[in-house]
């Protein structure tokens, strides 16, 4: 963890490994986790796209897939306003 | 469907994934993100390792129309939360479609027609690009800004290693991002496909393949049956469907088959034993009626069930007793009890006057009438012997056993004087 930790840091980085996995597993059936006060996680599917490097003009495909994103509560977005 | 988890909930799963208590999970998770959130007000970035980077970013000024009224208005320079998952979460959470990979598009590809034959890709997926012409041609007709995402319909399936379903489910995929109408046509075309044995069939609101429900769905099973039979995959998705049918079939049938040849087996043995067939040296009379000890169904044989049942017993001693040496009596006496009722009552009458003077075998098939004789034992003599030898059967010695009552049959001494009763019903 880049950043502080709180109770035992060995065991919090284990914990984070943990609660990453978890999200990356409930998060998949198009659920989304709420903390209170943060903001949610959601699962968004992207879908195909053709994209152009514009320098080389190569077109390439790039395929559908699965991406998380955050969505800040308002609490969270006042403060940083 | 869709579900709002929370921090309770996510504790829960934590403490469960690793063994911590749920307290402890949920004092972590807590922790975590008030550090998360203190960072992110005094540094404005947090990165935590394997998760992913909140950053708060400053979005500048600028121009836009305003959506009401059109007019332009200017939009203030603000903040925004931002974040950005770890690869390894990213790559966690796309697993479902982990194995596409970006595709450089060729120039020579021709989006309008987007035969087989014409995609220029890996040489391997040119079978499974077989896709209808008629899905595509109509994409690349009606709407020119769809065709080039209608001709990446096939590229999946260049792309996709395996057999022909998530080149469906991305081809739907790309047909969602097509006009409406077209979609709509498109899924009215096809009637419903018998099964959702591919894992990406998606809806039209785009939520995430495992609820399909959207008729767009059985799209991609026909797009590959429709065309040429010779592709793989498309005889792998038709192979799907059937072999749930025909087990569930088969093992029914064999339950009939079973239940009939059950009953095939206890019409046999009825008739059996109303021909008399297997018995030997007997007297063949005419099957007399059969007034007494019918049976109960306690017996074994197949023609337990039968009407045999419904007669009341008339020894109260349990039938069941005298099974073990008598297994064909109780079908007989069965069998006996019904063609009484058909056949010729011969001395009818005069047997069961004579019957309830001696005690009768419950069970028995045949009734102790009086005494035919006497039989001193030799040596060497077994009851059932004797049996075979005054009665052709030695099934018969049971009824030697209670004429005489013997205690041990076993254990009959030599020069015993046995009675042998005389049976009525032919067969002994």
């Amino acid at each position: 963890m880049a950043l502080r930790l709180g109770i035992s840091p060995k065991e919090a980085e284990q914990l984070t490994g943990k609660f990453v996995q978890t999200l990356a597993d409930t998060l998949d059936d198009e659920s989304s986790l709420t903390l209170q006060g943060f903001g949610t996680f959601e699962v968004r599917k992207r879908l195909e796209r053709v994209v152009v490097n514009p320098v080389t003009k190569v077109r390439q495909l790039v395929p559908p897939k699965l991406a998380i994103s955050f969505r800040p509560s308002n609490l969270l977005k006042d403060k940083h306003k | 469907m869709e579900k709002r988890y929370t921090l309770q909930d996510f504790s829960g799963f934590l403490a469960a994934g690793s063994g911590q208590t749920k307290r402890k999970s949920e004092a972590y998770l807590r922790a975590l993100f008030d550090i998360i959130q203190k960072g992110l007000d005094e540094d404005q970035f947090v990165k935590v390792r394997g998760f992913g980077t909140f950053k708060v970013a400053q979005i500048s000024e600028r121009e836009s129309v305003s959506v009401n009224t059109g007019e332009r208005i200017t939009l203030g320079s603000h903040a925004r939360v931002i974040f950005q998952p770890d690869a390894k979460l990213k790559e966690l959470v796309n697993r479902p479609f982990a194995h596409f990979a970006t595709v450089t598009l060729e120039e020579t590809t021709d989006f309008s027609i987007f035969e087989a034959d014409n995609l220029p890709e890996t040489a391997a997926t040119a079978a499974s690009a077989t896709f209808s012409p008629d899905e595509t041609a109509d994409s690349g007709s009606v709407a020119p800004a769809s065709g080039p995402e209608a001709a990446t319909e096939s590229l999946p399936d260049a792309l996709s290693t395996v057999a022909g379903e998530p080149s469906a489910g991305t081809t739907t995929f790309v047909q969602e991002e097509t006009p409406k109408p077209q979609s709509t046509r498109r899924a009215s075309d096809h009637p419903a496909a018998p099964e959702t044995a591919l894992p990406f069939n998606v809806e039209d609101d785009f939520t995430l393949p495992k609820h399909p429900e959207a008729p767009i769905q059985p799209e991609p099973v026909f797009i590959h049956h429709n065309p040429s039979p010779e592709t793989p995959e498309s005889e792998d998705d038709g192979e799907e469907y059937e072999p749930d049918d025909p087990p569930k079939q088969s093992s029914r049938g064999k339950i009939v088959l079973s239940a009939l040849a059950l009953l095939l087996l206890s019409l046999s043995s009825y008739f059996v034993g109303y021909f008399r067939i297997l018995c030997p040296d007997c007297d063949v009379r005419t099957p007399v009626s059969q007034p007494a000890s019918p049976l109960r169904t306690g017996a074994s044989g197949p023609t337990a069930g039968k009407p045999a049942a419904s007669r009341p017993a008339r020894p109260a001693a349990a039938d069941s007793l005298r099974t073990d040496s008598l297994a064909a009596r109780p079908e007989n006496a069965a069998i006996a009890s019904q063609t009484g009722e058909t056949s010729e009552k011969m001395t009818d009458s005069a047997i069961r006057e004579a019957s309830k003077a001696y005690e009768q075998l419950p069970g028995g098939r045949y009734l102790i009438v009086g005494t035919a004789g006497t039989h001193t034992v030799a040596p060497g003599e077994g009851i059932y012997r004797i049996a075979r030898k005054y009665y052709g059967k030695k099934e018969c010695a049971a009824y030697i056993i209670l004429y005489n009552h013997i205690e041990n049959p076993d254990l009959i001494g030599v020069g015993t004087r046995i009675k042998l009763p005389r049976l009525e019903e032919p067969g002994c």
